[in-house]
């Protein structure tokens, strides 16, 4: 309980702090700048989630628990709506900074490219009668998913032929490589803490649902096969009487 | 025991290749479908001549739906005519993903070999660097032809595979589209740098592919 509101504080004190951040130097909008704070922290958690995933759909793969099954499935849903937030507040920093939504730079494509290949995972989810088949074969997909993602990330974006075109140049480099104004990193690492513990708390509630229902669906099974006692199931011998 | 992994391997191949003879519906649709496509992209662009960059981009569209056509067959037509629980019943995972994935290389290593005389007679592009254009082709027909068999055996027993398996294979090889682009462009006379790196990258996605291809089928094949 203190941890929730430890949290509520942190989040309060984000969100002040977001005000409080001066305009940014060397941008088309100073103020617009501001945006980074909700845009780096879920292009950069998004990908640890569906890392996530790929793991949880590893250890389902070996072990068929239908737990991991629901931690992939829980990752992979948050993990697509930090991706979601972050294609939308790049998209509204892209119109002030560069007088469109969408440019196709090298940032962009990839951030695009991964909610596609997430989509598919809930279409392939959602596309089996059996729950055992759809849990295997989306941890599969998710976990072939990943294997796309540092490609994505790290090798494309720096292709000379794709490089020459980037809009967003050296931003990933200043914010990981600490070329940020020390008032931008004050406030954009705790958002990235802040980010990280309401998602892994998102995180937490959905398993933990998806495990009640799969827990109340089990009990349902169970009572409507009429219950696990011993005499609904087993067949006694009988005497048939002769007809006289 | 490695002698039977080869022969069962070997087996499965062998068994696709008889299919395709018997039926040829294979090979015959996924080879019209890429000559219809290079005559859309030259009807489309008859009165300009396309850049060596958005040749490059127009051939990988055109390879990459001719994959997605043709390649994934393999493994739903197994479900479709149910022939997949005997070949369950017969042969061990790791054979069957493999004797069907050198079948799908090999078809799509033709599409390609057929796209390129064709791209360069009615779209008008010219070869610069051959050496760039085989080894890029070689590459990137192993990542399509990974990429979709896992995409083609998560989607089998799924409803809606034929589209599913389109909906699942095409974005994960977005990456392998644009490292194609961006090697194909260069042996098409772009005068950018980055040829070989996008070729390395493409080796790189296809060996990444090829090395968890086989896992990944085996956890969801038997079940």
């Amino acid at each position: 309980m203190i941890w929730r509101g430890l949290l509520f504080l942190a989040a309060t004190g984000t969100c002040i702090a977001y005000v409080l951040a001066p305009a940014a130097q060397g941008f088309a909008v100073g103020e617009s700048a501001r945006i980074i704070f909700f845009h780096v922290p879920p292009a950069m958690l998004c990908t640890l989630f569906f890392l996530w995933a790929a793991v949880m759909g590893i250890r389902y793969l070996l072990t068929r628990n239908t737990s991991f099954d629901h931690r992939c499935l829980a990752a992979v849903e948050i993990g697509f709506l930090l991706c979601f937030l972050a294609t939308v507040t790049g998209m509204i920093f892209a119109r002030q900074q560069w007088g469109a939504y969408w440019q196709w730079d090298a940032r962009q494509t990839s951030i695009l490219i991964q909610l596609l290949i997430y989509a598919a995972y809930f279409a392939l989810r959602f596309a089996f009668v059996s729950a055992e088949r759809a849990a295997a074969n989306s941890a599969a997909y998710a976990t072939f998913a990943f294997l796309t993602v540092p490609f994505l990330i790290w090798i494309l974006p720096r292709l000379p032929q794709i490089q020459k075109f980037s809009l967003h140049g050296g931003a990933n480099e200043a914010v990981i490589g600490g070329g940020l104004d020390a008032s931008y990193r004050m406030v954009l690492y705790p958002t990235l803490i802040v980010i990280l513990f309401v998602a892994a708390w998102a995180y937490r509630l959905r398993v933990r649902e998806a495990e009640l229902t799969h827990t109340l669906e089990e009990m349902d099974a169970l009572a409507s096969s009429g219950g696990d006692t011993a005499d609904s199931r087993v067949v006694r011998p009988v005497r048939i009487h002769d007809a006289d | 025991m490695k002698s039977d992994w080869t022969a069962e391997t070997f087996a499965v191949l062998r068994k696709e290749a008889i299919t395709e003879l018997r039926g040829r519906y294979g090979l015959y649709a996924t080879l019209l479908f890429s000559v219809m496509a290079v005559t859309a992209i030259g009807l489309a662009s008859a009165s300009t001549e396309p850049s060596p960059a958005l040749a490059a981009g127009m051939f990988w569209v055109a390879l990459l739906f001719a994959a997605v056509t043709g390649l994934a067959r393999t493994f739903l037509l197994e479900e479709e005519q149910g022939t997949g629980d005997l070949l369950r019943l017969w042969a061990k995972p790791g054979p069957v993903f493999w004797g069907k994935l050198i079948y799908n290389f090999v078809l799509i290593l033709v599409v390609s070999v057929i796209l390129v005389p064709l791209f360069v007679l009615f779209v008008g592009v010219s070869v610069a660097n051959w050496g760039l254009l085989v080894v890029a082709l070689l590459a990137g027909c192993a990542a399509l032809s990974s990429g979709i068999s896992v995409c083609g055996a998560l989607a089998a027993r799924a409803r809606g595979r034929s589209v599913l398996t389109g909906v699942l294979s095409i974005p994960v090889l977005f990456s392998v589209v644009l490292l194609g682009v961006g090697a194909v462009s260069v042996a098409f006379g772009a005068l950018v740098a980055g040829g070989w790196p996008s070729v390395a990258g493409l080796a790189g996605i296809s060996l990444v592919f090829l090395a968890a291809g086989p896992y990944l089928f085996a956890g969801v094949w038997k079940q």
